[in-house]
């Protein structure tokens, strides 16, 4: 009786999903032996894909934006989405940055692309007629949304130069591009957003950008050498206290501040136990 | 059987707590995974998985929170899985995590001590799951019961976005990162079939487990 109704159940399927079958791409892969844990190669790709994916995210929300400006919504529908819009391109893009610091070839937006933007989304409109806020609004994510695009792609580029390399090597240059990325304090600088208060937001983006690829790398690091591990999660510990407590609610930064110097010294401590991380790697 | 079910679960929701009839240990792969699976003449366990194909891909983008920096006591992170092209972000799984129904479907069948022999058997059951798992209506019934479950605080990470896939708009109530409510990484589970998870009392503080 069980076989009978599941002949018939499958029956129905082969017929109802008909419809479906035409748009099932197969993967690739070995289906009975499916490992989702990442390969050392692949945890550090992941950071390079995140960072990747995470500009091309706002790519896409750029765009529909543009394709909502030019579909006629009300300015009002308009400018919520391009704030809302906005939120995710600021920080995915800053959380990229060190890929842009780091790989030459990766061509970055533009600082008045992202400061137009942002004005544009900044933008108020109380009459009737807004459609001069609306085109603004239009054209700056369409300008944003196409070297996002571009910046995205070169980003993707990245990667693929990096897949014939072998696992070890990767690893150590992964730690090492951080770790410089941390010391050269670039992340706090270059904040072409201060006039629209902004600056922790990108500066903090920036780091933990920076920081994410290790929950991929920590467990190849750990296996290696424990005392690093600790000493990396630790260093990490703090100046993600620091960011928290010290840049919270702020709006510009100070470049000759105390914060600043803080967040210099954590970073640097942070960098210093990725560069021993980075060691621990190099042949 | 039941700890299959919780991880099926966060790929969708579970739409019965039990299977209409006992598991099967003969007939193809197909009807095994059915048999445990269906829990009406017409649909399955597991809610919403055409609809998960129109997930748009920058979703995990929009709510992740690694580290908690906005302070509101809940870090949210995408987890990369293995993909045969690259690393890629996984969307299905409890604890266990893939990024594509296939690997999904690999690892479950392994938990079960099944085989999946290659991919027009993969083919078979992706269809027959697709065709038979119900495809969720949006979640609420009136914007007081969304402002009720928003309120409460569940759409920190049951987030309440919508999008559109097929001409139809879907919330599935989940930003799919994974959270740590004190039992370990867990994926946000969509709630988009589960009409009494959305009154239902919140996460225990400390052992996250649905009072």
């Amino acid at each position: 009786m069980r076989k009978m109704l599941a002949a018939t159940l499958l029956a129905a399927v082969a017929t109802s999903s008909a419809a479906q079958e035409a748009t099932i791409v197969l993967p690739a892969g070995n289906f009975g032996n499916y490992n989702p844990t990442l390969s050392a190669k692949e945890a550090v790709l992941a950071n390079w894909e995140m960072a990747a994916s995470g500009v091309r995210a706002g790519e896409i929300l750029g765009k529909q934006v543009v394709t909502l400006a030019e579909g006629g919504a009300g300015y009002k529908k308009l400018s919520a989405q391009a704030d809302f819009a906005l939120e995710t391109i600021v920080a995915r893009y800053s959380a990229a940055a060190w890929l842009f610091h780091v790989a030459p070839n990766a061509t970055p937006v533009r600082d008045e692309t992202l400061v137009s933007m942002v004005a544009a989304a900044s933008g108020h409109c109380d009459t009737d007629d807004c459609a001069d806020a609306t085109k603004a609004i239009r054209d700056a994510f369409a300008a944003a949304s196409a070297e996002l695009l571009e910046a995205s792609s070169a980003a993707r580029a990245e990667i693929t130069a990096r897949q014939g390399d072998v696992d070890a090597a990767l690893l150590s240059e992964q730690l090492g591009i951080v770790a410089d990325y941390l010391d050269s304090g670039a992340w706090g600088q270059d904040l072409v957003l201060s006039d629209f208060g902004m600056d922790a937001d990108v500066m903090a983006n920036r780091i933990v950008g920076a920081l994410s690829l290790w929950r991929n790398i920590e467990p190849y690091v750990g296996l290696t050498d424990k005392e690093v591990d600790t000493a990396i999660n630790t260093a990490s510990t703090n100046l993600l206290r620091l960011l928290r407590r010290e840049t919270r609610g702020m709006e510009r930064l100070d470049p000759d501040g105390q914060v600043l110097v803080d967040l210099k010294a954590a970073a640097g401590a942070l960098a210093a136990e990725y560069r021993r991380a980075s060691a621990l790697f190099a042949s | 059987m039941f700890r299959v079910l919780l991880a099926l679960c966060a790929a969708g929701t579970c739409a019965h707590a039990e299977p209409i009839w006992p598991t099967s240990s003969d007939g193809d792969i197909v009807t095994r995974c059915l048999s445990c699976h269906l829990t009406a003449p017409d649909r399955i366990d597991i809610v919403g998985l055409s609809a998960l194909r129109g997930l748009p891909e920058e979703w995990p983008f929009l709510f992740e929170d690694a580290f908690d920096l906005d302070e509101d006591g809940i870090a949210g992170q995408m987890r990369f899985v293995s993909g045969s092209d690259g690393p890629m972000i996984a969307i299905f799984g409890q604890s266990l995590a893939a990024g594509r129904f296939e690997d999904f479907a690999s690892i479950a069948a392994g938990a079960h001590g099944l085989t999946i022999d290659g991919p027009d058997e993969m083919a078979s059951i992706r269809k027959a799951f697709e065709a038979y798992s119900p495809d969720p209506g949006l979640p609420f019934g009136s914007a007081e019961d969304q402002a009720r479950f928003e309120a409460r605080g569940c759409a920190s990470c049951h987030v309440t976005r919508r999008y559109e896939y097929n001409g139809r708009e879907y919330m599935p109530l989940s930003d799919f990162l994974m959270h740590d409510l004190g039992e370990g990484p867990r994926r946000t589970a969509p709630l988009w079939g589960c009409a009494d998870c959305l009154s239902a009392p919140g996460h225990d503080d400390a052992t996250s487990a649905v009072r």
